[in-house]
C-alpha cells in the first residue's frame, strides 16, 4: 500500500503528476477494425486500453435472445492475460466480469433507440488489452464510440468516469494504484446533462463525501464526452474529404 | 399462486397512472418499507428468519476452523453463499446462475464482505496456520420483491446474533494446539461486527411514460434539446424531479414494471457502503443523492429493529441471569 | 347447501348429504359428482382432494344434488366454458387467418390460442380486432383437453353471438386472487350462502369487474384510488368471515373516499 504522501502530495500533485481534477491522457480512435466488425473503436485512458467491436443489428443467433419489440444487446468482455503485471488468465465466468457485462448491457439497452430494431441483436465485444484502473469506464466509453461507428441510433453519448475520495480530497479518473487505495465510484452519464445512467460505488465512504465525488465524476464525464465528440467529428471530416462517407 | 412474469399493458399503464397520483398498489407511501419481521432461532445461534412483506429469507451463520490463505496469514475467511433456488420463485432455475442472481450475490458481497462488516483479522487464531472460516448461507424462501434487501438484513442480523465456540491455545512454538470448548461448556463468543450494513433498493419509474404509450418518444424529444445553456438546464431539472417516481422496497409486481433501480447500502454511521445503479433509466444526480440520504434513514430504522429483536432474544435465553455470570470477560 | 372439511380417503357421509327424503321417491335421488370425487362402481364415492365437501341442491332434475370438493388453492386447470383473463403475447398465421397466442397466467396449460375470427362481428377481415402484444382479453375456453395441449379461446357470447363483455379490456387494473375466490365470485347468487364481497362493494361504489377462473380479476372504477381500494377489499375479504367482511369493505371504501 502506498502512503498518502505518494498518492497526493502537499503541493496538490498526484502520483502521475496530475492535479485532482485532471483526467488522464485520453486517446481514442474509431473505425479501427473495419473488416471484422460493423463498428469498432480503441480507447486509451492513461495506461488502460480497451478495444471494442460491435456487430449488428443482426438476427439473434439464439432464439431465446429474441425480444419482440426491441433490440437486445449482448456484451462480452475479454480480459487479456497480459493486461496486468501478474500474468493470469481470467475465466469468462468470473463474477466481476459477468457483472461488468450486465452493467454495460443495461446501460446501452436504454441508450440506443431500441424500438427501431425489433427482434434483433447487437453484439458488443470488448477486449481489455491493458488495465491501469478504470476498466469499466473505458469499456463504456469504447462501446459508445463503436456503436456510433456502427451507425446505431443513440439518444446521446454515454460517457463514464471514476472519482475517488482520499481523506477529504476528491481525485478524478483514478489509476490502478489510486484505485486500490481509496473508495471510488464509477459514473456513466448520458449526454451533457445531469442524467446518470450508471453509478457504482464499491467501498465504504461517508455520506457527506458522496456529493463532491459525484460532482467531480460528472464533470469528468462531460469532459470525456467533448473529447469523444471531437474525435468523432474529426473522423467524419476526414472521411468526407476522402469521399468515403 | 406464483406470479406470471410478463406484465400486461393494463398493469403497466395503471401502475404508472397511479404513481402520478402518488398511489401504490398496496397503499403504502413512496418511501415506506413493508412490514419487516426479524426472528431468531431459539435453539441455534446465527439463524435468522427475515420477512419483508411476503418476501422471506433465512440466513444461517456457521463457523469452522481452517487454514488461512497463504497470502493473507492474519485474516480469517468469510464466505457468503447466496444461491437462489426455484423455492423462491419458479423463474429461478436450480444450478444455473441467472443474471438477477448474479446481481443479488454481488450486491450482498459488496454490502457486507467488502465493506468490512465483519472484522476478518479477529478470526485469526494462529497466524498462517489456523483461523475461523465464517460462512453465511442465505436461503431465499419466498420472492415478492426486495430479495437483496431482505438478504442483507438477514446476514447482518445473523452476524450479530452468531456466537462461535470459545477456544484456548495451549503449548508453544510449533507444538501449539487449539482447544475448542463446546458451547455447552463455555459461553460462546460473539463475532467482531464493526458496523451493520443495511441494503435499500429504490425503484425508479418514468411517469412521463404514462402519457405516451410509445416508449422512447419522450426521450427523443429530450435528445433534441441537448445543446442548451445552463439556465435552461436548470429548468429541465425541475421537470425531471417530477417525472421520476422513486419507490422504496418495491414488491415483485413493481420490480417487474420499474424502469430502473438503485441499491444503496448504508449504516448508522452515515456511511455508504455500496451503491449499484444499473444502467437502466438515466436519473438526475440530485435524485440519486437524496436516495442515498434516505437509505441512511432506513438503515437507522432497521438497525434499531435488529437491536430490539436481539435484546428480546437475549432476554429469552438469559433465564436466571446465568449467561452474565458465566461470561469469561468482565465489564470494563 | 352444506359444507365440511374432507380429506382424501374419508368416507362421504351420504345420508347427511342427501337427507332423509329417500323414502317417498320411486326413482331415488340423483347425485351429480363434481371435481374431487371419484366414483368406484358400484357405489363407493371417494374424495380424492382435500377441501370442503360442498353440496348444491338443484331443482332440475328433481331432487338432484351436486357434490364436489371445493379448494381455494392449487393451480388452475382449464375446462371448457370457463372464462379466463389472459394476455396476448404473440400472433401467427397469415392475413386471411391469423391466431393470437394468449398467456393464461396461473394455468396448467399456460398458453391458449385465440383465432382472430373468434370475436363478435368478425365475419369480415376488416372488422376483426387488431390486438397488440400485452393486450388483456376476457375470453371463454371453447375447447380443451389435456392431451391436445393448448386451450382454444373465443371472445363472444356463445348464446347470442354478440360481444357480451368478452374481448379486449381497456383501462382498469388486474389483480391476482385465489382460484377458489374466482370460482365463488362467478357462482350464481347465493350459491355460497349470502352476498359475496362483490355485492357488498356494489352497494357502496359503482365499478366494473371481470373475473377469470384462472385466478385473475380485472377492476375498473371512477379513479385509480378507488380501483386500488376495491382490489384490496376483494383480496382481504377472502380471509374474513362474512360479518367482518362487510365491515372491512365499508371501511376500505370509506378510507378511499375520504382523501
Amino acid at each position: 500500500m502506498a502512503s498518502r504522501m505518494e498518492i497526493f502530495s502537499p503541493e496538490g500533485l498526484r502520483i502521475d503528476g496530475r492535479r485532482w481534477n485532471e483526467v488522464r491522457h485520453f486517446r481514442c480512435a474509431i473505425n479501427t477494425h473495419p473488416v471484422s466488425s460493423d463498428g469498432s473503436a480503441i480507447i486509451e485512458q492513461g495506461n488502460t486500453k480497451v478495444i471494442c467491436n460491435v456487430i449488428g443489428p443482426v438476427e439473434p443467433t439464439l432464439r431465446s435472445r429474441v425480444v419482440p419489440d426491441r433490440v437486445s444487446i449482448s456484451v462480452k468482455v475479454v480480459v487479456a492475460p497480459f493486461s496486468t503485471i501478474d500474468r493470469r488468465k481470467r475465466s469468462q465466468n468470473d463474477s466481476r466480469i459477468q457483472e461488468m457485462c450486465s452493467s454495460i448491457q443495461h446501460v446501452f439497452e436504454d441508450a440506443v433507440i431500441a424500438h427501431l430494431f425489433p427482434r434483433s441483436q447487437i453484439d458488443v465485444n470488448l477486449y481489455v488489452v491493458a488495465q491501469d484502473g478504470g476498466v469499466l469506464q473505458a469499456c463504456i466509453n469504447a462501446t459508445t464510440l463503436a456503436l456510433i461507428d456502427a451507425g446505431v441510433p443513440m439518444y446521446d453519448y454515454v460517457c463514464a468516469c471514476t472519482a475517488g475520495m482520499l481523506d477529504r480530497e476528491v481525485l478524478l479518473d483514478l489509476n490502478r494504484i489510486e484505485e486500490s487505495d481509496m473508495p471510488f465510484l464509477t459514473m456513466a452519464t448520458i449526454g451533457s446533462k445531469r442524467k446518470v445512467a450508471l453509478l457504482q460505488l464499491e467501498m465504504k465512504v461517508q455520506f457527506d463525501r458522496l456529493e463532491p465525488m459525484m460532482a467531480a465524476s460528472m464533470s469528468g464525464c462531460h469532459h470525456i464526452r467533448d473529447l469523444m465528440d471531437n474525435e468523432v467529428r474529426k473522423h467524419g471530416k476526414s472521411r468526407l474529404e476522402r469521399g468515403s462517407l | 399462486m406464483p406470479r406470471d412474469l410478463t406484465p400486461s399493458t393494463i398493469e403497466n399503464t395503471f401502475v404508472l397512472k397511479a404513481l402520478t397520483e402518488r398511489i401504490r398498489l398496496d397503499s403504502r407511501s413512496f418511501n415506506q418499507l413493508r412490514d419487516l419481521d426479524i426472528s431468531f432461532s431459539s435453539t441455534e445461534y446465527g439463524v435468522v428468519d427475515v420477512k419483508l412483506g411476503r418476501t422471506r429469507v433465512i440466513a444461517r451463520i456457521s463457523a469452522e476452523i481452517t487454514q488461512p490463505y497463504t497470502d493473507r496469514p492474519y485474516d480469517g475467511l468469510f464466505i457468503i453463499s447466496t444461491e437462489i433456488s426455484p423455492m423462491a420463485a419458479p423463474t429461478f432455475e436450480a444450478g444455473r446462475k441467472s443474471e438477477d442472481e448474479l446481481v443479488i450475490s454481488r450486491i450482498i458481497e459488496k454490502s457486507i464482505r467488502r465493506s468490512g462488516a465483519l472484522d476478518t483479522e479477529s478470526l485469526c487464531i494462529i497466524s498462517g496456520e489456523k483461523c475461523w472460516a465464517v460462512r453465511a448461507d442465505v436461503h431465499f424462501l419466498d420472492h415478492d420483491g426486495g430479495l437483496m434487501d431482505a438478504a442483507c438484513i438477514a446476514v447482518s442480523a445473523g452476524l450479530l446474533h452468531f456466537r462461535r465456540p470459545d477456544i484456548t491455545i495451549e503449548g508453544v512454538g510449533s507444538r501449539r494446539e487449539v482447544i475448542v470448548h463446546p458451547i455447552t461448556e463455555r459461553v460462546p463468543v460473539p463475532l467482531a461486527v464493526l458496523h451493520v450494513p443495511v441494503c435499500v433498493t429504490f425503484s425508479f419509474f418514468d411517469v412521463r411514460k404514462a402519457s405516451s404509450a410509445i416508449s422512447g418518444r419522450t426521450r427523443k424529444d429530450e435528445a433534441k434539446d441537448v445543446d442548451e445553456d445552463d439556465v435552461e438546464e436548470e429548468e429541465e431539472e425541475e421537470e425531471d424531479d417530477s417525472s421520476v417516481a422513486v419507490l422504496v422496497d418495491a414488491t415483485l409486481q413493481e420490480e417487474l414494471l420499474r424502469h430502473g433501480y438503485m441499491s444503496v447500502t448504508a449504516n448508522t454511521n452515515r456511511e455508504i457502503c455500496q451503491i449499484q445503479k444499473g444502467g437502466d433509466m438515466p436519473v438526475d444526480v440530485g435524485v440519486l443523492l437524496s436516495c442515498s440520504e434516505a437509505a441512511i434513514m432506513v438503515a437507522e430504522k432497521v438497525t434499531k429493529l435488529i437491536n430490539k429483536r436481539l435484546k428480546e432474544d437475549e432476554a429469552r435465553r438469559n433465564v436466571g441471569n446465568l449467561l452474565v455470570e458465566a461470561r469469561a470477560e468482565n465489564d470494563r | 347447501m352444506s359444507s365440511e372439511v374432507i380429506l382424501p380417503g374419508d368416507p362421504i357421509p351420504l345420508d347427511s348429504v342427501i337427507g332423509n327424503d329417500l323414502d317417498d321417491s320411486d326413482s331415488g335421488p340423483v347425485i351429480q359428482l363434481g371435481p374431487g370425487i371419484l366414483h368406484i362402481p358400484p357405489e363407493t364415492l371417494l374424495p380424492i382432494r382435500a377441501g370442503t365437501l360442498t353440496t348444491l341442491t338443484r331443482s332440475k332434475p328433481p331432487k338432484s344434488t351436486t357434490i364436489y370438493v371445493d379448494t381455494s388453492g392449487g393451480r388452475y386447470v382449464p375446462a371448457v366454458q370457463d372464462t379466463i383473463l389472459g394476455t396476448v403475447i404473440g400472433r401467427f398465421g397469415d392475413q386471411e387467418k391469423s391466431f393470437y397466442r394468449v398467456s393464461i397466467p396461473g394455468s396448467a396449460a399456460p398458453i391458449g390460442i385465440l383465432s382472430s375470427a373468434a370475436f363478435a362481428n368478425a365475419a369480415s377481415r376488416h372488422t376483426r380486432p387488431n390486438l397488440s402484444n400485452g393486450t388483456t382479453v376476457y375470453a371463454r375456453i371453447s375447447a380443451f383437453s389435456i392431451a391436445l395441449g393448448e386451450p382454444e379461446l373465443e371472445c363472444f357470447d356463445e348464446n347470442t353471438g354478440k360481444e357480451g363483455g368478452f374481448g379486449e379490456l381497456k383501462g382498469g387494473m388486474l389483480a391476482d386472487v385465489s382460484i377458489g375466490l374466482a370460482r365463488r365470485l362467478l357462482a350464481p347468487n347465493g350459491a355460497y350462502g349470502g352476498p359475496s364481497v362483490v355485492d357488498a362493494l356494489g352497494k357502496l361504489v359503482p365499478f366494473e369487474i371481470a373475473v377469470g377462473r384462472n385466478g385473475r380479476i380485472w377492476i375498473d372504477s371512477e379513479s385509480c384510488k378507488m380501483t386500488v381500494a376495491i382490489i384490496t377489499a376483494i383480496q382481504e375479504a377472502e380471509e374474513l368471515p362474512r360479518e367482518q367482511m362487510e365491515e372491512r369493505v365499508q371501511k376500505i371504501i370509506k378510507g378511499a373516499r375520504k382523501e
